[in-house]
């Protein structure tokens, strides 16, 4: 009966364990980086377009939600190997079904130079564009182009992703320069920026989902909304 | 089905869509200077029951006098509980029952004619727009529609019925707008020109039973007691009558000095090629064809059917004199093209009619057609995008100085403020604008709001709302410490918003939400 003492609490200490560990293996947590996704990182080769225009104006009065022009090179984005665009050529669908330039595909194209043909208009007000990545994905960073043919600053630029069409269920917010909550969609703690060729580089921390959203409301230039890419770095779910 | 069956088929589908064009969304686009100041001199009327005409501003109160009847069914009590969706919607249902009035010119231009101005007016970018637009121009060409329909049924019947219908109207269009005065013009100088044009056909007695001297004076009477009833508001205010003619001697400046000052071809680019590439062109050019087809067969009296040619003969040359007078006069804005225009399209619907009755071919009069509603489905498409999509940018020919939607969004931020304040009572709002309207609109439901064309000498409040040029001056003035942020107001004009930090502090906390994965910004 003693010899089965060491048998009886290792299986009564494999349960105990199994209680706390099961749960964990069986519903992991998408949302969080693994520590096998941490372990390597590289800097992101990015293929930026042509410049349209040099410096920024200054009729706009800078705000204290305007960001300062970076001075320097952008710092590189940090992403596990094997990250790539996979937005390219996926489906675009929009909160505007008819825009006013161009076709919703001129998001995914892999064109952002700033010229006629390279982007959509879409109309007044907050709109978005969605991209269906058409599998899950661990998302690491995107890169958005809205105009850059002139200078300007974007309103209300958020960026959520989900796991349904219809950003019902598991929607995360990745990015938010919302200052005013104008957007309905909460204040962000992000700010505006000027929009220029380099597009805005935004980090995310191997968030898990396949649909990407994108709002805006309006710019300093005119209250229309525009998209000339959009790239999502990411690696497959396995 | 036969062809009276399917005129009345698209007339009534020409209703339907002028309704689905008018009615939607009325509240969308945001609210114009002109506008705002209308529903608070409106607001006079509706809430006090006084109204004073100032013959220097605002033009004549038919527009508060048709908008006081809605806005008292809506049940609301004052300027503050009002949406902007009752004042629209009276230019809204004027727009629809332009239409419906068009009817009345039945048996004188002739079914299809009407049924094409009919359809064409459902779907014109120029009627929709302005059909949500509140001013007084949309009465001002329903009235006119009705002078000349009624005068036309005078003249056809003899009936004095038909003669205190157009003196009403008459008397309607002088107490909505002073550029009445050049519609009845050019009404007067196409009557005499069609005389003219006609007499080798109409006989002397002819002419002078038309214009007997008795129904004449009944409807001028007439006129004269609408317009002054309305002007004095029911003689409470005697002058009024004398100041709307008086009022001549000001618009008689104002036509050629100061603002609004544009070229002669203003409302032709404005209706018929506006273009910014790679934006869609917006063009009525259609019309404008179908308007000089029209034009033509009036002058040379042929291909008109059963259309009486001296009614066709009248609509022709008062359009051609309106618009010779408003592309004359150097005071020019973009809604006062819709007298002239309106003429154009009863004009486009006599043309379109003349175009597929010469083609002798079936098959090439079915092309005919097929041709002519493909252009007016591209037509009700423009006008989609101008009152739905492009309702603040500068490439919609319709949009001049109307603010732009940081005016929106700005509002949502300030409500989203006084919600978040500790108390309506304790919440100040300094408004530091020189023209701020439509702001005080906008602005209504709050208690404590202070206008200022200067900086004051206390500048200090919750949320100060500045022009952009003066935040050098305004800053080291301030003894609190604040957030700011900026807003377009109208084209080329910016405002600075701000807020003192324990309010936004407030707003943050109540409004802030967290980004899942910490952004870093590159």
């Amino acid at each position: 009966m003693t010899r089965m003492y060491p048998m009886l609490s290792l299986a009564v200490a494999a349960i105990v364990l199994l209680a706390f560990v099961s749960p964990a293996i069986a519903q992991p947590d998408e949302t969080k980086p693994t520590e096998k996704d941490k372990e390597k990182r590289v800097a992101l080769e990015l293929k930026l377009p042509k410049p349209a225009f040099k410096g920024t104006p200054t009729q706009v009065p800078p705000g204290t939600n305007l960001e300062k022009p970076r001075k320097g090179p952008r710092p590189p984005l940090m992403v596990p190997p094997g990250t790539r665009n996979v937005a390219r050529d996926k489906p675009v669908t929009s909160s505007d079904s008819e825009p006013i330039i161009g076709e919703l595909k001129c998001v995914t194209d892999g064109d952002k130079e700033a010229r006629s043909g390279s982007y959509v208009e879409l109309g007044f007000g907050r709109q978005w564009v969605q991209i269906d990545l058409k599998g899950k994905y661990a998302i690491h960073g995107l890169l958005v182009w809205h105009y850059h043919a002139s200078a300007r600053v974007y309103h209300d630029v958020i960026v959520q992703v989900s796991d349904d069409a219809d950003f019902i269920e598991n929607v995360r917010t990745v990015y938010n320069n919302d200052h005013d909550n104008s957007a309905g969609l909460g204040v962000g703690d992000a700010k505006e920026y000027w929009e220029t060729f380099e597009g805005r580089l935004i980090s995310v921390d191997s968030v898990k989902a396949r649909y990407v959203r994108l709002y805006s409301n309006g710019s300093t230039a005119d209250d229309m909304n525009h998209y000339t890419e959009v790239e999502v770095f990411a690696k497959p779910v396995k | 089905m036969n062809r009276t069956s399917i005129a009345v088929v698209v007339f009534a589908l020409s209703v339907v869509a002028a309704l689905a064009l008018r009615l939607p969304a009325l509240d969308f686009r945001p609210v114009h200077s002109d506008e705002a100041v209308h529903t608070y001199k409106c607001n006079e009327l509706w809430t006090q029951g006084t109204y004073r005409y100032d013959p220097s501003e605002y033009h004549g109160p038919t527009l508060y006098y048709f908008t006081v009847p809605i806005l008292a069914a809506c049940g609301a009590e004052n300027w503050r509980d009002t949406s902007f969706v009752v004042y629209r919607l009276v230019p809204a249902l004027f727009g629809v029952g332009l239409i419906l009035l068009s009817l009345l010119l039945r048996d004188g231009l002739g079914s299809w004619p009407v049924v094409v101005a009919a359809l064409l007016t459902a779907v014109s970018p120029a009627m929709v727009f302005y059909s949500r637009h509140y001013v007084q121009e949309m009465q001002l060409v329903f009235f006119t529609l009705l002078l000349i329909a009624a005068g036309w049924r005078y003249v056809h019947s003899a009936a004095l019925g038909w003669a205190v219908l157009a003196g009403f109207a008459l008397g309607m269009m002088h107490a909505s707008k002073e550029t009445a005065a050049l519609a009845g013009v050019a009404l007067l100088g196409a009557v005499v020109l069609t005389i003219l044009l006609e007499r080798p056909r109409v006989s002397p007695a002819q002419v002078r039973r038309s214009l007997r001297p008795r129904p004449l004076l009944v409807a001028l009477g007439v006129a004269v007691v609408v317009s002054a009833v309305h002007f004095s508001h029911f003689f409470t205010n005697p002058r009024a009558i004398v100041d709307s003619l008086l009022t001549y001697f000001t618009y008689a400046d104002r036509a050629v000095a100061g603002d609004h000052l544009n070229p002669w071809y203003f409302y032709f680019r404005v209706l018929f090629w506006t273009h910014y590439p790679p934006a869609p062109v917006f063009s009525e050019l259609l019309i404008g064809v179908l308007t000089v087809i029209g034009f033509i067969a009036a002058l040379v009296g042929r291909g008109l059917g059963d259309a009486n040619r001296g009614l066709v003969r009248v609509i022709a040359f008062y359009t051609v004199l309106l618009t010779v007078i408003y592309s004359v006069i150097p005071y020019k804005t973009p809604w006062s093209a819709l007298g002239f225009f309106h003429g154009m399209i009863l004009l486009a619907g006599i043309g379109a009619t003349v175009l597929v009755r010469v083609v002798y071919y079936r098959p090439l009069q079915v092309a005919a057609v097929v041709v002519l509603l493909a252009f007016t489905v591209q037509l009700s498409q423009q006008a989609r995008r101008a009152s739905f999509q492009m309702v603040t940018d500068v490439r919609n020919p319709h949009i001049y100085g109307h603010p732009v939607a940081g005016v929106n969004r700005m509002i949502g931020y300030l409500e989203q403020l006084a919600a978040a304040a500790p108390s309506d009572a304790e919440l100040v709002v300094k408004v530091i604008v020189d023209n701020p309207w439509p702001l005080p609109w906008y602005l209504r439901h709050l208690e404590h709001v202070g206008y200022w064309s200067e900086i004051p000498d206390d500048p200090d409040a919750n949320i100060i709302i500045a022009s952009a040029t003066l935040a050098d001056a305004l800053e080291p003035r301030f003894h609190d410490e604040y957030d700011w942020s900026y807003c377009g107001f109208r084209r080329d004009e910016t405002l600075i918003v701000y807020v003192r930090q324990d309010l936004r502090a407030a707003f943050v906390a109540a409004n802030s939400t967290p980004t899942s994965a910490p952004a870093a910004d590159r």
